[in-house]
């Protein structure tokens, strides 16, 4: 089978393992970003409140 | 009839000529531009993708070569190197908020560019994809000259890699407006780093047209990202191909 019979083979698989992980990887870096700065920020205070 | 003969020997002319490619690309990003602005900066209508359409549709309309068009093209292809490099100004603009949140980054980077990588394995190596094409999509939300070494280093094919980034890139910047939205994450830096590690310099660019900071952080992602690319996906995918036969 030459490459492009395989490539032809493999257009699905492509297509769907191309979107499916890029918008996991959209979702899952933003998620984590916004938790743990959200957890960073409420440390932040924390030291702050326990320093006055 | 002699109009149209004209016609022809002016396009057999500039098709010969270096310049075609450049004013061709210059001309398709104007027309993708204007596109964009008529439909009120709405993701689905990305200039970079409107452009490649445009190009597309002229080279195979009028049989003109790849090889012909990037003779001119070459000169907008050169200025990627400086562009890139002047991604360092707005980063160093943002400095004193990226040292602050310099761990929440690093975790989010390690977060999204693990799980980017073995999901795009898992996928495509469930539904039978080819070690080859597996080694080519793996390194896919990396830039471009980053991905295909990573490509060839592991038996994939890097021109097939160079069309994934590039899909890659366009499909992340047309979706992901609608998908931060529907998580309700607003602050710029969240949705720029995300877009960078994700959709490399095409989301990177898309950022920077709607905010200087999300600009700013989304070139930060892209650039982490390329690093950290080069060192999982030759660990994650051995690991990965292993479990799936």
């Amino acid at each position: 089978m030459s490459t492009t019979d395989g490539l032809k083979n493999d257009l699905l698989p492509i297509a769907l393992s191309l979107a499916v992980s890029t918008l996991l990887t959209i979702t899952v870096t933003a998620v984590t970003l916004r938790y743990l700065m959200r957890l960073a920020s409420k440390r932040t205070h924390n030291r702050a409140g326990n320093a006055s | 009839m002699i109009a149209q003969q004209k016609l022809t020997a002016l396009w057999v002319y500039l098709a010969a000529s270096p310049l075609a490619g450049l004013t061709l690309t210059l001309v398709a990003y104007l027309c993708a531009q204007a596109i964009y602005r008529k439909a009120r900066f709405s993701p689905l209508a990305n200039p970079v993708l409107i452009s490649i359409a445009l190009i597309v549709i002229v080279l195979a309309s009028t049989g003109t070569s790849y090889r012909t068009y990037f003779d001119g093209a070459q000169f907008v292809h050169f200025l990627l190197g400086p562009a890139t490099v002047a991604l360092a100004l707005p980063l160093y603009r943002q400095w004193a908020n990226l040292r602050k949140a310099a761990l929440p980054l690093l975790g989010a980077l390690t977060a999204g560019s693990t799980a980017g990588v073995i999901s795009a394995l898992l996928i495509a190596g469930a539904l039978g994809a080819s070690h080859q094409t597996l080694a080519s999509i793996a390194p896919k939300s990396a830039t471009t000259p980053i991905a295909m070494a990573i490509a060839e280093h592991l038996g994939g094919i890097p021109s097939l890699t160079a069309v994934l980034v590039i899909c890659t890139g366009i499909f992340g910047a047309v979706t992901a407006r609608s998908l931060l939205n529907f998580l309700g994450i607003s602050a710029p830096e969240v949705r720029g780093f995300a877009l960078g590690v994700a959709s490399h310099g095409i989301g990177t660019a898309r950022a920077f047209q709607v905010d200087a900071t999300m600009g700013a952080y989304a070139g930060l992602g892209m650039g982490l990202n390329g690093v950290l690319t080069a060192i999982l996906v030759p660990v994650l995918m051995p690991v990965v191909t292993n479990w799936l036969h």
